[in-house]
């Protein structure tokens, strides 16, 4: 009762009569109530937010040269550290590794592909008597280095940093480069007796045109 | 008021027990007495004042229900009960699901043996499970129904805007719930299905820190894993519950609030006579909907049951395994339209067009305002709808298995003849009977009708594989050649003399006591270098005596290619 007094007493009753204190202090309460929730929403987010190792699922992995697979053979298959590693020479063409028109310069070397389609996550494989990787849900395409060969996938294959180490397993002889933030296959140094892959170190495939829209085959 | 010891001394134990079973039924019922019930369902007409509508006033169950139904929504038309069916299958889906519960841990570790308890062991475990998954599968199709009825009727319309807002949010979460249950059993099928449905989450157009963080939240680590199955787990038995449970009370309030719109040719264009009911046109609740709400549930009980005992089975495939996907992935029937568009649109494009798509329809009845609900009025919005849903239709048939991504020939093949999951093939062939040794397809074996079998169905599927690779630019050409012998020679990837395909064959190991291995294997010759092998692929199965595949095929109602 006393309140509606005070209110009578200070807007006459009329709302357009100007902000009173008491309406004013709810609003101000309203707003910090409103504030309150934003960052309980903010918080949220960030407690959702999985904790976890960089590369959990992997971590460094150093093998020695003998697992590698030869020049443009098929891709050696490492589920632990869910990367395939290739050898790559261009200049030694065969259906599963040649030169685009678009590509200058010969692809030689050796890289660690992210076995994980860039398209929706699931798991390619490798199909040889097609010579590609081939994605089974959505069936993107990749040439042996990643190259799309065919969509939907919307960029190349992720590849993993790579290392060349010597026969100590301590010195770094070589790195893969990194060319518009993409690591280059590594043309192994002689000496080399061992490579390490850094599954925390991912690199995005870049988005190139699709190797079928030269071959004129796309479907 | 005397007491029942008084009671018995006055009218004798009889009468007195009488006098208080009906006092009970009085007060559980809110208001009816014994005979007042049995005067309902004989059909009299009730006493002054009406006893049955004290349920309503002073009772908690019934007092969301109205008390009367216009005549008008109490034949199959214009509801066709959706909306009520709906509700069942939301209690139907609470109380199977509830009872899952009790045999589930959500850990990967033990979630997949859980799975195999409850078929295999648990008391009516399987039907239990496939009730669940069929309500599942049910209650998308039964509230999707409901929207477009509601949609063609009219219904919709001022003032039952805020109803149908309510009504796409329920929609929303019904799918998400059917989904997101998907996971639980944490085999082949529900790892890969969520994967890429969390995928194309993270593919919204936004900024990558963004799809990125959605991502992780959503799988709970870097992969799907015991973080991301408690995550969806929760959601399914906790969250999504909770909503759905809130707005179906949002929702059925308001059903309640305007009443249930009448067929559009039963009142005034403009006018809203649903709650304007005339006394010789109320149907009541108390007896009438009441028991016709019971035959319903009666009805869909004995669907669902018997559905899930002789018609369906839930799927369960192999324990899910983050790093293979299986060849034929497919996404759930009710998403399969999604699935249509990926092969359509690039995803960012897809991902952002269903939220489009969704607000589009919440926006719709504040859209279509025209104050008549008769069909012949709204020749336009009848006609979009139809447009859409047969683009709906054209797209889920898109994402049908019937346009899966297909492998190469050999895989194909192999995938035919030992199936990644279940039973087919020749996982049919009786353990004892696989003799170890190398078979080409068609091969007769003496004395072993199962192995014969096998290798003709092994050529039979070459036969219709052997013809395909005709796209790839090494063989421009098939040819099917006849020789002097009758038998055909294949000139592609599946070269060969004659059929039997000398370059296909059935290896069959004994690795092990009671372990076999069944291994496809394919080699292709250069047509230029005879010693040259361009191709050289095999497919391995492994077979343990105890598998029973053969006696799985009548178990899981699947056939048996081999029997």
């Amino acid at each position: 009762m006393a309140s509606q007094a005070v209110a009578v007493q200070a807007g006459s009753g009329d709302a357009s009569g100007g902000i009173s204190r008491r309406e004013f202090l709810y609003y101000i309460w309203g707003a910090s109530i409103a504030l309150l929730t934003l960052q309980g929403a903010g918080l949220l987010v960030w407690f959702l937010i999985p904790r976890f190792r960089e590369g959990e699922f992997g971590g460094t992995f150093t093998l020695s040269v003998d697992e590698l697979p030869d020049i443009n053979a098929e891709p050696v298959n490492f589920a632990d550290g869910r990367f395939w590693l290739v050898n790559l020479d261009s200049e030694q063409p065969n259906e599963r590794m040649y030169q685009a028109e678009d590509e200058p310069n010969p692809i030689q070397g050796v890289a660690a592909i992210y076995k994980v389609c860039t398209h929706l996550g699931c798991i390619y494989s490798w199909t040889p008597a097609n010579n590609r990787f081939e994605c089974p849900c959505h069936g993107s395409k990749y040439r042996l280095d990643g190259r799309r060969v065919e969509s939907p996938a919307p960029r190349s294959l992720d590849r993993f940093s790579l290392q060349a180490i010597a026969e100590d397993e301590t010195t770094v002889l070589a790195e893969a480069e990194l060319v518009d933030d993409f690591f280059s296959p590594l043309v192994l140094p002689s000496g080399t007796a061992f490579v390490r892959i850094d599954t925390g170190n991912r690199k995005d495939g870049p988005t190139e045109p699709l190797l079928c829209d030269f071959a004129g085959n796309c479907p | 008021m005397a007491t029942f010891v008084e009671q018995v001394r006055e009218m004798g134990i009889k009468q007195a027990v009488i006098t208080k079973a009906d006092e009970v039924v009085e007060r559980v019922t809110a208001g009816m007495t014994i005979n007042d019930i049995r005067s309902a369902l004989r059909g009299d007409e009730p006493r002054r004042p009406n006893p049955r509508l004290r349920p309503h006033a002073d009772g908690f169950w019934l007092h969301i229900r109205p008390s009367f139904y216009h005549t008008g929504v109490t034949h199959i038309y214009p509801t066709f009960r959706l909306g009520w069916m709906s509700t069942f299958m939301l209690v139907w889906e609470t109380i199977t699901g509830l009872i899952l519960m009790v045999f589930y841990t959500p850990s990967p570790l033990v979630a997949y043996g859980n799975m195999w308890n409850i078929l295999g062991n648990v008391p009516l475990g399987q039907l239990f499970r496939n009730m669940h998954r069929l309500g599942a599968e049910v209650m998308v199709l039964v509230v999707a129904l409901h929207m477009l009825r509601t949609f063609v009727t009219g219904s919709y319309k001022k003032p039952r805007q805020f109803t149908w807002v309510t009504g796409m949010l329920l929609l929303l979460f019904t799918i998400f719930l059917s989904f997101s249950g998907y996971l639980l059993p944490w085999d082949q099928l529900a790892y890969w299905a969520l994967t890429v449905f969390i995928s194309g989450g993270a593919a919204a157009p936004a900024p990558d820190f963004v799809n990125n963080t959605i991502l992780l939240i959503l799988q709970g680590g870097p992969a799907l894993g015991a973080n991301g199955l408690l995550r969806w787990y929760l959601l399914h038995v906790l969250l999504l519950p909770l909503l759905a449970g809130i707005f179906f009370f949002v929702h059925y309030y308001k059903v309640v609030l305007y009443g249930i719109s009448l067929p559009p040719g039963r009142e005034e264009i403009g006018e809203d006579t649903a709650k304007r009911v005339p006394k010789d046109e109320r149907s009541y609740f108390i007896p009438d909907i009441l028991t016709n709400e019971l035959m319903w549930s009666a009805l869909l009980t004995l669907f669902l049951v018997a559905g899930a005992l002789w018609l369906w089975d839930a799927p369960l495939e192999s324990h899910a395994d983050p790093v293979v996907t299986p060849l034929h992935v497919v996404a759930p029937w009710y998403l399969s339209w999604s699935q249509g568009w990926l092969k359509l649109a690039d995803k960012t494009l897809v991902v952002a067009f269903i939220p489009l798509l969704l607000v589009a329809f919440i926006v719709m009845p504040y859209i279509e305002v025209g104050k008549s609900r008769r069909y012949a009025d709204r020749r336009v919005g009848l006609t979009v709808a139809m447009l859409f849903i047969a683009f709906m239709l054209v797209s889920n048939w898109m994402g049908s298995p019937e346009f899966r991504v297909a492998s190469s020939p050999d895989r194909e093949v192999s995938i035919h003849m030992l199936p990644e999951e279940g039973p087919g093939g020749l996982k049919g062939i009786p353990f004892e009977h696989m003799t170890p040794g190398n078979y080409t397809p068609g091969q007769e074996i003496e004395g072993n009708p199962f192995l014969t079998r096998g290798l003709e169905e092994y050529e039979h599927a070459m036969h219709q594989q052997s013809c395909t690779l005709v796209g790839n630019e090494m063989w421009d050409e098939c040819r099917v050649e006849t020789l002097d012998s009758g038998a055909k020679r294949y000139s592609n990837s599946f070269t060969s003399d004659a059929m039997p395909d000398p370059f296909a064959t059935l290896e069959i190991v004994e690795i092990q006591p009671n372990l076999k291995e069944m291994v496809l294997r394919y080699e292709v010759v250069n047509p230029e270098n005879p010693n040259e092998l361009l191709i050289d692929t095999s497919w391995t199965s492994f077979r343990h005596a105890d598998s029973n595949y053969e006696e799985e095929c009548q178990f899981l109602n699947k056939p048996c290619p081999i029997d």
